[in-house]
């Protein structure tokens, strides 16, 4: 029975599709086409942005590295960051980003035998044709750098 | 035809592009870590040419450009910029004149709180 109905599936299938192939192959190798050149497009602009947040935090994390509470350094021998370093950072990521890309959080995670600066932040990678297509408007890739500050004397009895 | 040409384009763009953040940041990042300013122009291009040769890109008329004053707290500006090549994907090259021009530029601080190292 089941061979049956196969069969009938299958002849009226050929019968649907006669005469069309050609019209079918180019209607859908164009849009294959078109939705590769979507991914092509929007995923390098993804590649682009990410690569442009990458640096900028990296940047922002070894000027935080300079934004430490040298008080603190000085009495304590502790590496903590000054009330603005936050704001710094953020400032320096939105004037090379264009804005696109938001710092989360900036800490000192102090490991056994060093400090390190950590940054953390998203940066918002818009999609234009694959939103267009499937309405996929954006998406938000996380970024994460670090850093460890540089400090010493130039002098003796500093 | 346009669409293939178009992925190619795109493609050898986009590529090409990405390369110029990292070399304007690993140029700063080396430029600042001394205060001699001779040797922190030499390690920043330095830098910025290893940076850009480990990236295999399809660049011409490439430029590096080190600005800035060598003391604590001072500022140092790296800008790298180059021409992607699209001479060779026909129409498109027409469009775009044969190149697309990419800049980056990357402002740092000269370490503060480092000791006189030169």
């Amino acid at each position: 029975m089941f061979t049956d109905v196969r069969s009938k599936v299958t002849a009226f299938r050929l019968k649907a599709e006669s005469g069309y192939t050609i019209t079918i192959q180019a209607v859908f190798y164009t849009f294959l086409l078109f939705i590769f050149l979507a991914f092509v497009f929007d995923f390098g602009l993804v590649g682009n942005l990410y690569s442009i947040a990458t640096a900028s935090m990296k940047v922002a994390a070894q000027d935080a590295a300079k934004n430490i509470d040298t008080t603190v350094f000085a009495t304590t021998q502790q590496i903590r960051l000054s009330n603005g370093a936050l704001g710094i950072a953020q400032q320096e990521v939105t004037n090379m980003s264009g804005g696109k890309v938001q710092v989360l959080s900036l800490y000192v995670s102090h490991l056994a035998t060093r400090d390190v600066i950590v940054i953390t932040g998203h940066v918002d990678c818009p999609l234009p044709l694959l939103g267009s297509l499937f309405g996929l408007k954006m998406i938000i890739v996380p970024v994460q750098a670090y850093a460890e500050p540089a400090y010493g004397i130039n002098q003796e009895g500093q | 035809m346009i669409l293939i040409l178009a992925i190619a384009f795109v493609v050898v763009v986009r590529a090409s592009q990405m390369p110029a953040w990292s070399a304007a940041s690993d140029c700063a990042r080396a430029a600042i870590a001394t205060l001699d300013e001779n040797i922190g122009r030499q390690q920043a291009i330095l830098a910025a040419e290893q940076s850009l040769y480990g990236n295999s890109i399809n660049a011409m008329d490439g430029q590096i450009l080190v600005t800035g004053t060598w003391s604590p707290g001072s500022q140092v500006t790296c800008k790298v910029s180059y021409d992607i090549d699209v001479s060779w994907i026909g129409f498109l090259s027409d469009v775009t004149g044969g190149k697309v021009p990419v800049s980056a530029s990357v402002t740092m601080v000269v370490e503060p709180y480092k000791s006189n190292w030169n």
